[in-house]
């Protein structure tokens, strides 16, 4: 692409000629404010708080939809782009209720930051204000009409990403509002998106409505591991180490701004039938008794591992080591959530592979198709000496063929985090409490083959460890490290 | 500027270090102590300034920062938003709210609490909680605290406060 030089603000840059002004200014960290503007998004031009001076131009113009030119001088400060933006933020806040003591977005809204850097500190209107429809656009997805700035981010969305096209503006002028088309609902599985970029408290969560002041969460990074494409997000915890809401992270090589609805609301098992304390034979053990129980069980001849595509590449690798000096005629299978068709979406696709990190199993353990491992195996006769189970699959539902293995073992060693339908089979000598992705810290190999990593989010909630420290703690590199927790 | 450097080694001339010495009357004690007896006597026969706190109650200005009150507006509704204003205010972290939605019929809100706690004990009587509230929800009363037997009672509701 060809290159055009500018000066923003007096430095000179260089970007690619197809860039919009807003483009070339963001990514060389001059902000300019912005509503209707969405990186992923098409452009539209209709809030005109993104206004900046041009040298040579009569008055401001929109950085979102003015295209870079060679030798243009753009001011993003100035006496004509404050007041122009002052105007903007007075026009937008006409008929807003500001409601924010009962809005969700308070606190990371940016009507009230503009408003904050460029708005005047108090509203000239005095008539009545219009008052907007309140309705529920689908299952995960409410609507707050006298909110809305009518900036069509959402309707883009539904356009141009999930592709849908479910939402509309209705009527015109100051009485524009966002509206379902007749007979349609927003319950696509990436609505909650709409949640995320609408820049004001118009479209909120159903699921988060109420449940805490964005200021009183804090946020880590993650990657969620909900299928194979990992997209990148960022988990929000209130001060009692519950998880909120789950949000995307940008990462244009993977999911873009985007995420789906599921990946966002699946964290329920983080604190819900967790696995507590290691067990032997059914009873509460510490950490030193299930350790030498489970080396013993470990120890038999015939011996057969069993790892999920849940696990993170330095599980594996520390079992796969482990196994190999300690009982080295142990097999290793695989096995997973079933794969589905993938979901494709215009501006998304949400993998049918529901396990992050079958791609890893292949790197790390050389099993490309992770059930077809476990059909091998479950095709097989002999009895099984001990079987290492290391699950870590939330909800895991048992299979015809997982129990048909469970039967012909004659000690099982299960590693999970969860009280499921595994420990319940019946069969389990000794089971570990691991953690779940939130808790742990680990790498997953996602469908495209980048390796991502990601850290702990939270505090553990139960006495579980990680695979690679129960490993350790098992080669007894580390005494039994306890009931520290 | 420069700097004198002769002047600023001149200290003044350092007083001689000696135990100082007490008077023989005031060694011998007896005096002080009448001294200080005369003393508690005049005060014993004062009207005392302390009460039978908490079965007296002291009087208190009309401006006084007790105990809260939650205030409802002209259909009897708590006014309250639930906005976490006053919890976020507060330097005590004495302020527990939980939020649900509020009833389709009470016309124009949405959110109310469904848990609205003070731990009185916590609580330092600072008001910022009242200066904080953008809906005139909690007011202070010239109410002195109470005294209970267990700390649980200490911590007022929703119903409590909104009948304060
Ligand atoms: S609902 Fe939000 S995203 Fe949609 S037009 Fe209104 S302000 Fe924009
Ligand atoms: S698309 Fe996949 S990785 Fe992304 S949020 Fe959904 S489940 Fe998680
Ligand atoms: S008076 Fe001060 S310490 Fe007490 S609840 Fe209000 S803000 Fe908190
Ligand atoms: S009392 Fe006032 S500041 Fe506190 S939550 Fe209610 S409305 Fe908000
Ligand atoms: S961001 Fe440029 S007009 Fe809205």
């Amino acid at each position: 692409m060809k290159q055009v030089n500018l000066k923003i603000d007096g430095k000179d840059v260089t970007v690619p000629a197809d860039w919009t002004v807003i483009k070339a200014c963001h990514q060389n960290d001059v902000d300019v404010p912005h509503y209707c503007y969405h990186p992923d998004l098409s452009i539209a031009g209709n809030c005109r708080i993104c206004m900046v001076g041009v040298k040579g131009m009569p008055r401001p113009v929109v950085a979102c939809a003015q295209p870079v030119a060679e030798g243009m001088e753009v001011s993003t400060t100035g006496k004509d782009v404050e007041e122009a933006r002052k105007g903007v933020m007075e026009f937008l806040l006409i008929n807003h209720p500001l409601d924010c003591p009962e809005c969700d977005q308070s606190g990371e809204c940016k009507l009230q930051d503009y408003s904050y850097d460029h708005g005047r500190d108090h509203g000239r209107f005095h008539e009545e204000k219009v008052r907007k429809s309140k309705a529920t656009m689908g299952p995960h997805v409410k609507y707050w009409g006298s909110r809305c700035i009518v900036c069509t981010r959402c309707v883009r969305f539904t356009e141009e990403v999930s592709g849908g096209g479910e939402l509309g503006v209705i009527y015109r002028g100051d009485r524009s509002e966002i509206a379902l088309f007749p007979g349609k609902n927003l319950d696509n599985p990436l609505s909650m998106n709409n949640v995320d970029i609408c820049p004001v408290g118009a479209l909120v969560s159903s699921d988060f409505l109420f449940q805490s002041r964005v200021w009183h969460l804090h946020s880590n990074p993650s990657v969620c591991a909900d299928c194979s494409v990992g997209c990148n997000s960022r988990v929000d915890l209130d001060a009692k180490n519950q998880i909120k809401r789950i949000v995307p992270r940008q990462n244009d090589a993977v999911n873009k701004s985007w995420m789906c609805d599921h990946g966002r609301l699946s964290f329920d098992y983080v604190h819900e039938n967790r696995l507590q304390k290691p067990k032997v034979h059914g009873k509460d053990a510490t950490w030193k008794e299930a350790r030498r129980a489970a080396l013993d069980l470990l120890s038999a001849p015939g011996s057969v591992a069993l790892i999920s595509a849940w696990n993170t590449n330095e599980a594996m690798q520390s079992i796969k080591n482990f196994l190999s000096s300690e009982n080295p005629s142990t097999r290793i299978f695989g096995y997973g959530n079933t794969v589905e068709a993938d979901l494709v979406f215009p501006g998304f696709t949400i993998s049918g592979d529901k396990n992050p990190n079958c791609a890893g199993m292949k790197q790390v353990l050389g099993i490309g198709d992770a059930n077809a491992s476990l059909k091998a195996l479950a095709a097989e006769k002999d009895s099984i000496g001990c079987l290492l189970l290391v699950n870590n699959i939330p909800n895991f539902q048992i299979t015809a063929e997982l129990k048909s293995i469970l039967d012909r073992s004659q000690n099982v060693v299960l590693l999970d985090f969860a009280t499921g339908d595994l420990l319940r089979y019946g069969n389990v000598a000794v089971a570990l409490p691991t953690l779940t992705t939130f808790e742990k810290s680990g790498s997953f190999v996602n469908r495209t083959g980048l390796t991502q990593t990601f850290d702990a989010v939270m505090e553990p909630v139960t006495y579980g460890m990680p695979e690679t420290e129960i490993v350790a703690a098992l080669r007894g590199d580390r005494v039994a490290v306890g009931n520290q927790r | 500027m420069s700097v004198d450097m002769k002047k600023m080694d001149v200290h003044p001339p350092r007083p001689e270090m000696r135990p100082s010495r007490l008077s023989w009357i005031t060694r011998i004690y007896i005096p002080m102590i009448l001294k200080g007896m005369l003393i508690s006597l005049r005060e014993f026969m004062r009207k005392p300034v302390t009460i039978q706190y908490p079965e007296q109650k002291p009087k208190v200005s009309e401006r006084f920062r007790g105990e809260h009150r939650l205030t409802k507006d002209a259909e009897g509704h708590m006014k309250c938003v639930a906005c976490y204003m006053c919890a976020t205010a507060c330097p005590a972290h004495c302020i527990n709210i939980e939020a649900q939605a509020a009833p389709p019929e009470w016309d124009g809100r949405d959110k109310i609490p469904s848990v609205f706690e003070i731990d009185m004990l916590k609580c330092i009587y600072c008001g910022y909680c009242v200066e904080a509230c953008p809906k005139e929800a909690i007011e202070m009363t010239n109410k002195v605290p109470k005294v209970y037997q267990t700390r649980q009672e200490f911590i007022y509701g929703l119903n409590k406060l909104l009948n304060n």
